[in-house]
Formats: structure tokens, sequence, C-alpha cells
């Protein structure tokens, strides 16, 4: 082939790219683990921070490639190169994105379940110590409280303010994505049955994952099972009128 | 100016990790009772959270609705 | 959050709007849905009201803008929580993310620690809740008018951001971002360069401008709103994002992934 065709050029010139964005990918999987690791930041904004940057590379990567593409590529190619060309644009394109969410696929950017169990463990060692600020008995707490709460005393009636602390009140940002981790079986139903017969007929299994999500939800914020049956409706409103599920 | 000496990757975890912010302020969990100003007696359960059984005093100008545990029944008769 | 609407749009205006209205007519049209939306918004495109235009395509697919969001009494939505209503929790929010605690809230609302906090979740929960986004426009445009809010508006932090920029000069760059919309716009820009090079860009907001995400944003909500404002500023805010790039890539070493790849 001779090296001075558009073809050959633009084959050079993106086989180049891809390579730089694979060595990108290989290095942000291994690095992005151990930010999201050593990020003791409760809401991930190291690990976030990481990331961000990570797909403003892919971005830079896809951006020069596009106007390389338009500009330089296309306007100096003929006739049935163009076919090929684009198809080697179209291409590599869907490579490179494909590496920039392969790049975190498989990093855990926080354990859940840990967290989880911590919050719980913390929750408990601390209402074991509680009395009534009134009387001294024991005070009693039902349920978990994920906020500031009246606990009336058993023994004297009086009311105590009763906070749980920081780290209980992160139950609210990890509840959704915890449940929905734990009903990962009916999700991957959803998937399936949509890939096979489609989004409409996959609604009711769609339905079954949310149905499970939000049974989860309620056991890990309890006393909003109102309002997390508001959020189902929503959920299954963007399903069944816009074809968008969260 | 920037190192130049070690790969991109290596430099924005570097970045992230040694990110500097505002300290997340820990709370810890604590209890407390709050007794009325002006008699000094406590708040019980059957009387409400909104005023003083005793003497009146206001402890809370709003009105109270049916929240997640608070309830309509928590305002003072 | 106005940005995600726009974060997908690139080319001028014209392809944007020609795309709002493609959308629109390969969509199904459910049961109950103004089919006399998509005669309003193609009128409004054809006299170049884009503003007009999008607000005919939003109450089409039966969505608020936060021009036609509406604060009904009666809407269940619309309720205040303990007494808390949806302009004292968005200043209340707007007021935190300046640097007051809650505590300052409560006793400015008269209200107590759990009353708060019943409010604040209620109130998070209708927003994410609702698929009109009504009340998320109601809030928005309260947030932005927090310090107009009679209780809370003058309230002064107690726990305020560290910062090295002094009082006078972070008043001095608010009162800008309020007035000068090209500023806003070029922060939001230094904002996203500061993210796609590795710097938290809410602490470079601190450290430069001695200023809080929530308070830069605050000012913007009236221009957020506009869809004709956000329309003619992208480009300047697309030519001042790439400024700030170039410099922080330079400071920080995170530039160049691809330089030395030539056609």
């Amino acid at each position: 082939m001779d090296n001075n065709t558009i073809t050959a050029r633009a084959t050079t010139f993106f086989k180049k790219m891809e390579a730089r964005a694979g060595e990108i990918m290989e290095e942000a999987k291994i690095s992005g683990q151990l930010v999201a690791d050593a990020d003791k930041d409760p809401y991930k904004r190291s690990y976030l921070q990481f990331k961000g940057a990570i797909i403003a590379q892919f971005t830079s990567i896809i951006q020069k490639g596009s106007t390389t593409f338009q500009t330089q590529v296309m306007p100096n190619a003929r006739g049935l190169e163009m076919i090929a060309l684009s198809q080697l644009y179209n291409d590599w394109n869907a490579k490179i994105v494909s590496m920039m969410n392969h790049a975190f696929e498989q990093v855990e950017e926080r354990n859940l379940e840990q967290e989880y169990a911590d919050i719980m463990e913390s929750y408990r060692l601390a209402i074991e110590k509680f009395v009534c600020k009134q009387c001294g008995a024991k005070l009693t707490m039902d349920k978990f409280y994920f906020q500031a709460s009246y606990i009336a005393c058993e023994f004297c009636n009086t009311q105590n303010t009763f906070d749980p602390g920081s780290k209980a009140r992160m139950m609210e940002h990890i509840a959704r994505p915890l449940a929905a981790s734990r009903c990962l079986k009916q999700y991957e139903r959803f998937l399936e049955e949509r890939s096979q017969s489609g989004r409409k007929a996959a609604a009711s299994a769609y339905e079954d994952y949310l149905k499970a999500m939000i049974q989860e939800m309620d056991n890990l914020l309890p006393g909003l099972s109102e309002q997390h049956q508001n959020f189902y409706e929503r959920m299954m409103n963007d399903y069944n009128k816009l074809g968008i599920a969260w | 100016m920037a190192e130049k000496n070690i790969s991109l990757v290596e430099r924005i975890k570097q970045l992230a990790l040694e990110q500097k912010r505002e300290e997340f302020k820990v709370k810890e969990a604590n209890n407390s009772v709050k007794g009325c100003p002006q008699c000094g007696a406590g708040r019980a359960k059957q009387d409400g959270l909104t005023n003083c059984a005793y003497c009146g005093y206001e402890f809370i100008k709003v009105k109270l609705t049916d929240g997640i545990h608070i309830k309509k029944e928590d305002n003072s008769r | 959050m106005f940005k995600k609407l726009f974060k997908s749009l690139g080319g001028n205006l014209e392809d944007m709007a020609k795309d709002l209205m493609k959308d629109q007519q390969q969509q199904d049209i459910p049961n109950g849905h103004d089919a006399n939306a998509h005669k309003d918004q193609l009128k409004a495109y054809m006299n170049g009201d884009m503003q007009g235009a999008f607000e005919a395509g939003a109450a089409s697919a039966g969505m608020k803008t936060s021009n036609t969001a509406k604060e009904d009494p009666n809407d269940p939505n619309m309720q205040a929580v303990h007494g808390i209503s949806i302009a004292d929790y968005a200043a209340g929010a707007a007021k935190i993310g300046e640097g007051c605690t809650e505590e300052q809230i409560c006793i400015a609302l008269g209200v107590e620690q759990p009353m708060w906090d019943e409010a604040q979740t209620t109130w998070n929960n209708r927003m994410r809740d609702d698929n009109t986004f009504n009340v998320i426009n109601v809030y928005t445009n309260y947030f932005g008018k927090a310090k107009e809010h009679g209780k809370l508006g003058g309230l002064i932090p107690n726990a305020a951001v560290k910062t090295d920029v002094s009082d006078g000069k972070a008043k001095e760059h608010l009162a800008r971002l309020e007035t000068d919309k090209h500023y806003f716009f070029e922060i939001q820009a230094a904002l996203q360069a500061a993210y796609e090079n590795g710097i938290d860009g809410a602490q470079w907001l601190i450290d430069n401008l001695g200023l809080t995400v929530a308070q830069v944003n605050g000012t913007g909500t009236k221009y957020m709103n506009d869809f004709n404002i956000m329309a003619e500023m992208m480009d300047y805010q697309d030519q001042k994002k790439a400024e700030y790039s170039k410099r922080f890539a330079e400071e920080n070493g995170t530039g160049g992934v691809a330089d030395d790849i030539e056609f």
C-alpha cells in the first residue's frame, strides 16, 4: 500500500490513537480501584475527580480524532475511499467509547454492604448507652432512625430529641444504590427480557425489579414507604412514557 | 511546574489523592431533652411538642403536619 | 441542573431546535397529551422565539420549565412540611451552601432539628419523584432568591468555608456574578475545566473566589432559566473553557494526551 494515500495515513493515525486510548484504559483500571479504595471521603469526591479527569482524556482523544477526520481526512478523500474511511472512523469512535466505559466497569467505587454494616454497627453501639435525659431510664429504639427524631421515654413519657449522627445520615445517600445492588437478579432478568422481546414486553420484568428495589429501600429507610411508592410510580412513568430505565 | 517523568494517569491519580478539601464535619450520635425555659417542665408525648403543658410557653411557632415520624397529633392542644 | 439539558447539544441554535422538534414528532402521543402544544412549538420556532419553543416543547411532554412552573396551594406536592414551605427549604439549602449551620436555619425558622430533617427528606423526595419537574423548578427559583427570604436572607454563616480570599473580595466576586453574565459563564467554564484537568472545581472556587458552588450557582439561576441567554452564551462558555483548560493542563501536567500523534 502506498503510505501516502489518505487511507493509509488515516489507518495509521487512528491505530496510534487507539493504542494511546488503550494505554490510558489499562492504567486507569488499576489506578481507579486504588483511588476508590484510598478515598475516605463520604461522597467519594477524590474518586469522582479521578474518573472525571480520565473521561476528559478519552473525550480529548475522540475530539482530536473527530476534528482530524472532518477537516483533514474527508475533504481529501475521493469516491469509494469516502465510504471505507467513514466506516473506519465510526468503528474507531465506537472502540474508544467502549474503552472509556470499560476503564471503570470493574471498579468498585464503594463497598456498599460494608458501609451499611458499619452504619448499623455504629448505630447499635451508640444507642446501647442512650438513656432518657429526664429520668435516666434506658431509651428503647424500636427501629433505625436515619435522621433526628423524637423518642418518647417508655417510663416518664418525656420526648427526647435523638440525633443519630452523620454516619447514620449517610444511609439516605446510599440506600438506592445498595437496594439496586441487592436486586441484581431481577435487573438482569429485565435486561434479558428487553433485549429479547423489546421495551414494551419487558415492562412487567421492569416492574418486578422496581418493586423488589423499593422493598429493600423500605427496609433500609423505615418510615418512607409512601415516598418510595411515589418513586416507583415516577420510574414506571419514565419507562412507559419515555422509554428510560434509570 | 508539573513533573514530566510520570504518566498522565499517574499524575491524575496523584492530584485526586492529594486534593485538599474542607474537612467533613463528623457529628456523633447524641440525645437531649428540651425543658421549658419558662417553668422548667419537660415535654411529655401526650402533651404535644409545640407548647408547654404547664405554662403554655411556645416551643415551636409552626404547625406540625403529618411528616415521617412526626404527626399532626404532636401539635399541643 | 439545566446544564444536563444542554450537555448533549453541540452545533448551532437551529440544529438544536430542529432536533427538539424531530424528537417530539417521533414520540408516540400518550393519552391526554396536548397536541396543540406541538403547533405552539412550531409557531414559536418559526418566530425565532427559542424560549417559547422550548417551553411549548416541554409543555407538550407534560413538563414544566422555570417560567411555567406553578406553586398551586392545592397541589399536595406543594404543602409545607411542619411549616417549612418550599421557599423556606430552598432558601435554607442555599444558606447552608453558603456556610450557615442547620442550627442557625432551625432557630431562624422557629423549628427544631427533627422537623427540618423531615422537611429536607420530604422536599428532596418530592423533587425526585415528580416527573413534571414542577417542584424542582419552583425550588430552583427560590434557591436563587435566598437573600430575599425574610427570615433567612440576612443570616451570617457560622461555619463559612476557610479561604484566604478576603471577605471584601469574595463579596465583590458575588456581586459581579449577579450582574455580569459573561463573568458567570466564565466561572462555569472554569469549573468544568478544573474537573476535566483533575482538580476539585469546588475547592478552586473557594481558593480563588472565596465562594462555594452553591453561592455561585445561586447567582446564576436567572441566566439558567432563560433559554435565549443559555443559547447565546454557549459559544462564549466553550471558548472560556478552552482557555482555562489550557492553563490548568499546563499547571497540572494533565494535557496533551495525544499531542505527539500526527495525521
